[in-house]
């Protein structure tokens, strides 16, 4: 199903179940990994993807095509893993900061974690960034996304964008040399 | 598309449980449902509950026993009854909400988690069309101000050649 087709059947009711299976399976991979950047558990990621996709249903008739879908379903998505940690922070009596160590610190116990010291250390370096550069950083880093498409989804120049990167990793090298 | 879920796992060490793309699609649209009629019906289910959900089937025999009681013990449990209901009712009605339970009595933090759980939070009004991601990111933590600075400084990087970065 071409996504115009996803689109319209989801918006006038029709043929809805199998319309959105196939925006589940069109967006799904791209989607969870740019939450599981964020909120880093499996669970919560899941948690959060779900919930990512039912606000899309819920919201999919207010969807009048000034963006692409990806674009307008990757703001949905975003909000609702930071959404998700504010939540999680003000239920375990956390601030942002205590909650992003609690965060990785968990990572080490996690068994949906397997990377090696290093890894962890990255993720650690990452944490550390301002929160548009550490976007980028994931975007640009582990999920191969071309600068063009970055642009598009962050509304943001190419130019601007490898300049984020560009401190991004600069950063984060300086930070695992430091350790 | 699978692919790009293999370099992500092995760049980052994060792992997904085996199987867990095939089911997405279907535990999301039972989610959805699930949703959906708690909305309108005001029940709601344990998270997760459908996923192992199995239909227990009722055994054929019936173990109960049946057992008929005297009529002065039906007058008795009839009586025993009618008055734990007026005791009851009684019980009720000397601790209903309604009576005791002034607004300003309650925590703030419970009527905080109060409105998270049960009121569509400002989120369910944004418009993810005309908000920019910026602004979702920040999420008011940088000022106007600031992040207009900091699209300043992006901007003066723009002539930069980068192509060397990957």
């Amino acid at each position: 199903m071409e996504e115009q087709e996803i689109i319209e059947n989801l918006q006038q009711g029709t043929k809805t179940d199998s319309a959105f299976k196939a925006l589940i399976a069109e967006h799904k991979v791209r989607l969870y990994w740019h939450i599981r950047t964020i909120v880093k558990t499996h669970e919560d990621t899941d948690d959060v993807l779900q919930n990512t996709f039912i606000k899309v249903f819920k919201n999919i008739k207010n969807f009048k095509g000034d963006s692409k879908l990806f674009s307008w379903m990757f703001r949905i998505a975003t909000n609702e893993s930071i959404t998700f940690l504010n939540k999680k922070a003000k239920k375990m009596k956390l601030s942002d900061q205590e909650l992003n160590e609690h965060l990785l610190d968990s990572l080490e116990s996690d068994v949906y974690f397997e990377g090696d010291h290093i890894q962890l250390e990255l993720q650690k370096a990452i944490e550390k960034l301002p929160k548009q550069q550490k976007i980028v950083f994931n975007m640009r880093y582990f999920q191969d996304i071309p600068y063009e498409e970055m642009s598009e989804i962050l509304e943001s120049s190419v130019g601007a964008l490898k300049s984020n990167y560009h401190h991004a990793r600069k950063k984060v090298e300086k930070f695992l040399k430091k350790d | 598309m699978l692919n790009n879920n293999t370099i992500q796992e092995n760049k980052s060490g994060f792992k997904v449980p085996s199987g867990y793309w095939d089911t997405l699609e279907d535990s999301t649209l039972t989610h959805l449902k699930s949703r959906l009629v708690e909305q309108k019906s005001g029940f709601s289910v344990p998270n997760h509950y459908f996923d192992d959900f199995e239909l227990q089937s009722p055994s054929k025999e019936n173990t109960h026993k049946t057992v008929t009681l005297n009529t002065w013990t039906r007058w008795l449990a009839a009586a025993s009854i009618a008055a734990l209901a007026v005791v009851g009712a009684l019980y009720i009605d000397h601790i209903s909400p309604s009576k005791n339970l002034q607004f300003s009595d309650l925590d703030n933090d419970i009527i905080e988690d109060y409105l998270d759980e049960h009121l569509e939070t400002p989120e369910e009004f944004i418009d993810y069309e005309n908000t920019s991601i910026k602004t979702i990111i920040n999420q008011n933590i940088i000022s106007l101000q600031n992040q207009d600075i900091i699209n300043y400084l992006d901007d003066k990087f723009d002539e930069q050649d980068y192509d060397n970065d990957k």
